[in-house]
């Protein structure tokens, strides 16, 4: 019955891992659907939970918003164009994303922190009990730090490497997958002072670390798949 | 180019269509299966039993505030599949269901157009937060459309679908608002590429 938790920042490859894991020891996957679901106990949209994990504001975000208003912008001064990406985006300077932004935004309502980390525990611990689970991220290991054949897996990978999976997997240029990168592991480190009061690069809290700049993601998978198996044994 | 298609409200003779596309075993073999009674299985509703039924029937199937359900049209005017958004509201969220019925229509991107199409209607004038689908291991070709529409594995289930008197994996994958924009423009430029 392993539970397999994966943490590292984005773009180091937790989730292929994760999946290569999941696949190999015949395991559950469960990545945002570990926010889904902690949605459903407190019915709200899974945005209010991705907002308490990623609370600095993300260039995704803001450039979302960005056309949103052009968009209205666009409507309002007759232009029209294919929804999303109508024509006058060309027309603004990059600064006005700043301008544009604001606190909070979205489908992101008020939840309070204790409610949060409740539905965050129920769905560790439910996970948990039901076995057989590779989860990523989402402090699932500081809640279930020190919960019974559980292994605890920590990523590392240096910021170029990051940097070229966000550009592969999210099509992103070099300059904005470096600011996804930077601006998202910030938000992680947050989160984790913040709930957990720990950073999320200490060594202590896993069973072990690899360091996906010096391993490629099969070798990982593999050496995560055979410690696991002290769980079983 | 992706195929153009329209997404309309379906009148008897589409779901007539539907009751014959899953009576075919080729088609409700990548779908839900058939039931204890053999009858095709479908989600939601069984075209059958709504043909036969009166007008409450068809009124309660179709005319649901939480659950909207398209007839899938082909650019030449012909009915090829159906779509359905069922919703969540108090979770913005919908699971959205897609068959394309016409076999011959298969692997030409009819599936593609008209996910976008619900996608589209999701993130658009429904302003929903998210779209999640849920697709067993054995419909390979569905899971692919879907990543490449831009849905996000969200998490890989053993054994949880039920079909024909056997246990599948299924994936749920998932797609954001703030994700679509940005996914949306990119599978538009490879389309003209």
């Amino acid at each position: 019955m392993p539970v397999i938790t994966i943490n590292g920042p984005i773009g180091c490859g937790a989730v292929t891992i994760g999946q290569m894991v999941a696949e190999q020891l015949q395991l559950n996957f469960v990545d945002r659907l570990f926010f889904t679901e902690a949605a459903r106990i407190v019915g709200t949209p899974v945005g209010t939970l991705i907002a308490k994990e990623q609370r600095v504001d993300r260039f995704r975000d803001r450039l979302g918003r960005f056309v949103q208003t052009m968009l209205e912008r666009s409507a309002m001064s007759g232009v029209s164009g294919e929804p999303y990406f109508g024509r006058g985006i060309e027309n603004l300077p990059p600064e006005t994303y700043m301008d544009l932004t604001g606190e909070g935004g979205g489908v992101a309502q008020k939840l309070d922190d204790k409610t949060f980390i409740e539905a965050m525990n129920k769905v560790a611990h439910d996970l948990h009990a039901q076995g057989d689970a590779v989860i990523i991220g989402r402090g699932a290991n500081h809640i279930l730090a020190n919960a019974a054949h559980t292994l605890h897996v920590g990523l590392l990978a240096p910021m170029e490497v990051r940097v070229k999976t966000l550009m592969d997997r999210e099509h992103f240029e070099e300059e904005e997958a470096r600011i996804h990168v930077e601006e998202l592991e910030r938000a992680r480190e947050d989160f984790l002072l913040k709930f957990w009061k720990v950073h999320p690069s200490e060594a202590s809290h896993y069973h072990m670390m690899l360091n996906m700049g010096k391993m490629n993601t099969k070798t990982a998978a593999e050496v995560i798949a055979h410690a696991a198996g002290d769980l079983t044994s | 180019m992706f195929p153009e298609v329209t997404l309309v409200t379906p009148t008897r003779d589409d779901i007539q269509r539907m009751a014959d596309w899953l009576s075919d075993t080729e088609v409700n073999t990548v779908w839900y299966g058939v039931g204890t009674d053999g009858k095709p299985l479908h989600t939601s509703y069984l075209p059958e039993a709504v043909l036969a039924g009166g007008e409450s029937e068809w009124d309660h199937v179709f005319n649901d505030d939480n659950r909207t359900i398209y007839s899938v049209y082909s650019e030449a005017g012909e009915h090829i599949g159906e779509g359905q958004l069922a919703v969540e509201w108090p979770l913005l969220e919908a699971r959205a269901d897609l068959l394309i019925g016409r076999k011959d229509l298969w692997h030409h991107h009819y599936g593609t157009s008209a996910l976008i199409g619900l996608l589209d209607h999701a993130f658009g004038p429904l302003g929903l937060h998210r779209v999640w689908v849920d697709v067993p291991e054995y419909n390979e070709p569905g899971l692919q459309m879907c990543q490449h529409v831009g849905f996000v594995m969200e998490g890989h289930m053993r054994k949880t679908h039920h079909k024909n008197n056997e246990w599948f994996d299924s994936s749920v994958l998932g797609l954001l608002s703030e994700e679509y924009p940005r996914r949306r423009a990119k599978l538009m430029e490879t389309a003209v590429t």
